[in-house]
């Protein structure tokens, strides 16, 4: 007697692209250590409570710019700065603006980069002309500079009262300068992916163009992205600070990365090395966990590479 | 550092021979060709105005100065007035005034430096339809009142900022008459003593009268009788090249020519000293530890007491300032110790007087305790004074200059840190901020920056918080300090004069209207281009500034 059974579902995994690339990564050490970085970041970001117990507005004129002679521990385990805060607080508090940045920057650009890619990739026509050329004259100015010029506009005007209203003018630049690179991906990989048969037969099933667009084409079109996302991450904080140093990009009183890079490069000359030494060694840390992340990313996610 | 400044220059003059009127200089003349000649560079803020009674302020001063020569010239070592236009200046009753002029001399354009030449001078600025900032400085002189009615109500001008009088009909100071051409008369309404003192600010140089026929040419390309002139017009935003004079009738300027470099809103000058653009620069903070460790540099620096000094003053007008006991505890609140260890503590000198030492009648440590660092009781008087508004921030309003938000952020943290407020810095724009505080259009404590005029007490006292609540900066006003200040003026001698200003600057401390932070001090350091750099005490302008009628060019 034959028997027939119903496939029993295997135990197996199935394999999936990300858990694939999730594979694949965790068992890299330079991604491991890149990963406990950025969570050392990210936690100051979110809890700066966790690693200081000190205001970084509570500054004694008596107090400034005492060097970091007693290495972690004392009253200010990272010493004092030119106002006499202490630079361990200042340090922690200088990362959220840094990090929301960075993260309300490349959110917004992917968003518009993924929407238009794929407008432009499965409607072609007019739209893909008016899309593809507004890309080329954004991509023809270079993020900095055009992150300089529409600072400009706003020099003088920018409260620091909130955190949204510190970061909104430097985000609406970058942000405006960055969303291309994502734009140029989705939309190739839209045009590749739209003749696709699963996408036909969707289509003849009579699947809406909206549906088609972020059910079908979009998962497979977001894997270039992703791979590019932590990479500019590390280039918008980089870019950051350029803006700061040149006094556009967030505005003192509010702190970033960047406005203590920028503040303390003028006294490093005057013997304060560890004002500039600490912020530029967090940054470079942390730009280098992006990249290091975002290399592995691509190269778990490129089937070709495995 | 900008502040206000008001002085007086003149140019030291052994002999004002006849000079003929040229008025082209030689292009070649900037080139910096022959022995000695040369051009120097020199950093300036933005200036208000560079027709005399005008500027009112240390930027557009700096260039008056040298393109205007005044009645008298004040020595650089003793501060005394030596005439310089003037001949002879007397007076048998202190109230009454004959001046002298010396003979022969002219404008750039050749016009005469005569009675006149003052005489239209000092009626422009004491018209008050013309709204000229240093307009007060004509309050003791008889016939002012008749030239300055009450202004018209604040809705009915067009510019919210500039006031508009009704038609007046004098336009002419009736206490001042020409006895001839070169012999001026002045009467005031009440005896005073510094009256010649005065005369060598920029509010008594004379104008020519080309000059108030096109007023818009003349303030690009002022006609003066200075040693400097302008060939090309300056331009307030970018800067200027003045040459020398070749017709000067006193003693030339070693130098060919001066061009002044603007620096705008916090930019500061030191990046371009570094590289030799710039001969004359006072650094910040930060890069003033640098450049002292720099031996070669540490050379080519000027280190002396500069009589000026910095205060946090009070908007009267507000009423979160009018309880004395607030204005105290502020003051008391100030580390000013402390805050000099974030600025740097050879750039300034505690202060607990409204005269600094080195003033004529100066050095009362008038302020006492209440300019002495003491946070609790700087919170018990908060206390009894009702305390702050809950969750408002206190403003502090400041100009961006150089690090002036630098310092007085230092000054915010520590009023915050003793009375456990929060604070928020307002930088605006220099002559932006001058008008405002002006027209009392502020709601917190102000940055107010004083340079002598003139060596005597009076100078920090009465341009400073006389004229009463609706004309000085503060809106403050005192009976016993006006009754006092007169007393000083009709004093008979001028001993008696000083003991009297320094009795009213005691009625001053009283009231508190400002609060003294900082005496200053000079630090200039120059290229080792220039030698013979000297910094007078009273003409010097913030930020870096010498004599350019003594300095020298060695390359």
């Amino acid at each position: 007697m034959s028997e027939l059974t119903a496939p029993v579902p295997t135990t197996e995994r199935q394999a999936s692209l990300w858990s694939d690339a999730f594979r694949t990564m965790r068992r890299r050490p330079d991604v491991i250590i890149a990963t406990l970085v950025l969570l050392l970041v990210f936690a100051m970001a979110a809890f700066p409570r966790l690693f200081t117990d000190k205001d970084p507005t509570q500054c004694l004129g008596r107090e400034a710019r005492l060097r970091p002679d007693t290495w972690f521990t004392g009253d200010h385990p990272l010493g004092t700065d030119a106002f006499g805060c202490d630079f361990a607080a200042t340090l922690v508090h200088g990362t959220r603006p840094t990090i929301a940045l960075a993260l309300s920057v490349i959110v917004a650009s992917v968003v518009i980069g993924l929407v238009l890619g794929i407008y432009a990739g499965y409607y072609g026509g007019w739209l893909d002309s008016v899309i593809s050329r507004a890309l080329d004259v954004f991509v023809v100015i270079p993020m900095l500079m055009g992150a300089i010029l529409i600072l400009s506009l706003f020099r003088g005007r920018v409260s620091t009262e909130s955190l949204v209203e510190t970061i909104a003018a430097p985000a609406i630049a970058l942000t405006l300068f960055g969303w291309m690179e994502f734009c140029r991906y989705t939309r190739a990989a839209t045009l590749e992916t739209k003749n696709l048969d699963y996408v036909i037969a969707a289509k003849c099933l009579g699947a809406s163009d909206r549906r088609i667009m972020f059910k079908h084409i979009l998962p497979n079109a977001i894997v270039p992205v992703t791979a590019v996302v932590p990479t500019t991450i590390g280039g918008i904080i980089v870019t950051e600070s350029a803006l700061a140093v040149l006094g556009i990009g967030v505005q003192p009183p509010a702190t970033s990365w960047g406005v203590l890079l920028s503040d303390g490069t003028e006294w490093a000359g005057g013997g304060y090395v560890y004002l500039f030494a600490w912020p530029l060694g967090l940054l470079i840390l942390t730009v280098f966990a992006f990249a290091t992340f975002g290399d592995a990313l691509r190269d778990a996610l490129d089937p070709k590479l495995r | 550092m900008r502040r206000m400044r008001m002085t007086v220059a003149a140019i030291a003059a052994a002999g004002l021979a006849a000079a003929t009127a040229a008025c082209a200089g030689d292009e070649g003349d900037v080139d910096g060709e022959g022995d000695g000649g040369g051009v120097i560079n020199m950093q300036i803020g933005e200036v208000r105005s560079l027709i005399p009674g005008g500027s009112g302020e240390s930027e557009g001063y700096r260039i008056i100065k040298n393109v205007y020569d005044g009645l008298v010239y004040y020595d650089i070592e003793t501060g005394e007035p030596e005439n310089l236009v003037a001949e002879e200046i007397t007076s048998p009753d202190n109230q009454t005034w004959t001046i002298k002029i010396k003979d022969g001399l002219t404008f750039h354009n050749g016009e005469p430096v005569n009675a006149d030449a003052f005489i239209r001078s000092w009626d422009r600025t004491a018209y008050a339809p013309n709204a000229l900032p240093l307009n007060y400085f004509f309050g003791t002189f008889e016939g002012y009142a008749e030239m300055n009615p009450d202004p018209l109500p604040e809705d009915q001008w067009a510019d919210p900022e500039v006031p508009e009088y009704p038609e007046v009909a004098t336009t002419h100071l009736s206490g001042v008459t020409a006895v001839d051409d070169l012999t001026i008369e002045v009467k005031l309404t009440a005896p005073f003593i510094g009256f010649p003192t005065m005369l060598g600010y920029e509010a008594f140089y004379p104008v020519a009268e080309e000059c108030l026929a096109d007023l818009e040419a003349c303030e690009a390309t002022p006609i003066g009788n200075g040693p400097f002139m302008f060939e090309e017009p300056y331009d307030p935003q970018a800067g200027g090249t003045a040459v020398v004079w070749e017709d000067y009738a006193g003693d030339k300027p070693k130098i060919d020519a001066v061009e002044w470099h603007v620096y705008l809103e916090g930019d500061d000058c030191w990046a371009d000293f570094l590289t030799g653009d710039i001969d004359i620069c006072s650094p910040s903070a930060a890069d003033y530890q640098s450049a002292m460790s720099d031996t070669e540099l540490a050379e080519r620096v000027i280190q002396q007491p500069d009589p000026s000094i910095l205060m946090l003053a009070f908007p009267l007008y507000d009423e979160k300032f009018q309880d004395v006991n607030v204005r105290r505890a502020i003051s008391m609140a100030i580390d000013r110790e402390g805050v000099l260890n974030v600025v740097g503590p050879e750039r300034f000198t505690p202060l607990d007087e409204w005269v600094p030492e080195s003033i004529l009648g100066g050095g009362t440590n008038s302020c006492g305790e209440y300019c002495t660092y003491d946070p609790e009781a700087a919170q018990e008087l908060l206390a009894q004074a009702g305390g702050w508004p809950e969750g408002e921030p206190l403003k502090i309003w400041v100009n961006d200059a150089a690090d002036n938000l630098d310092i007085f952020r230092a000054i915010g943290d520590s009023i915050s840190e003793s009375l456990g407020i929060t604070y928020e810095l307002v930088p605006m724009e220099w002559t932006e901020f001058l008008t405002a505080r002006e027209n009392h259009q502020l709601d917190g404590p102000f940055r107010s920056g004083w340079g002598p005029d003139y060596n005597l007490n009076e100078n920090y006292l009465e341009p400073i918080y006389g004229g009463g609540a609706s004309v000085n900066d503060q809106g403050w006003e005192n009976e016993a300090y006006n009754a006092k200040i007169a007393e000083a003026g009709a004093a008979a001698t001028l001993d008696e004069a000083v003991a009297l200003y320094a009795e009213a600057e005691a009625i001053l401390a009283e009231d508190m209207p400002s609060v003294p932070v900082f005496g200053e001090n000079f630090n200039f350091f120059y290229t080792e281009r220039l030698d013979n750099v000297e910094v007078h005490p009273i003409y010097a302008g913030p930020r870096g500034d010498c004599e350019l009628r003594t300095v020298t060019i060695t390359e």
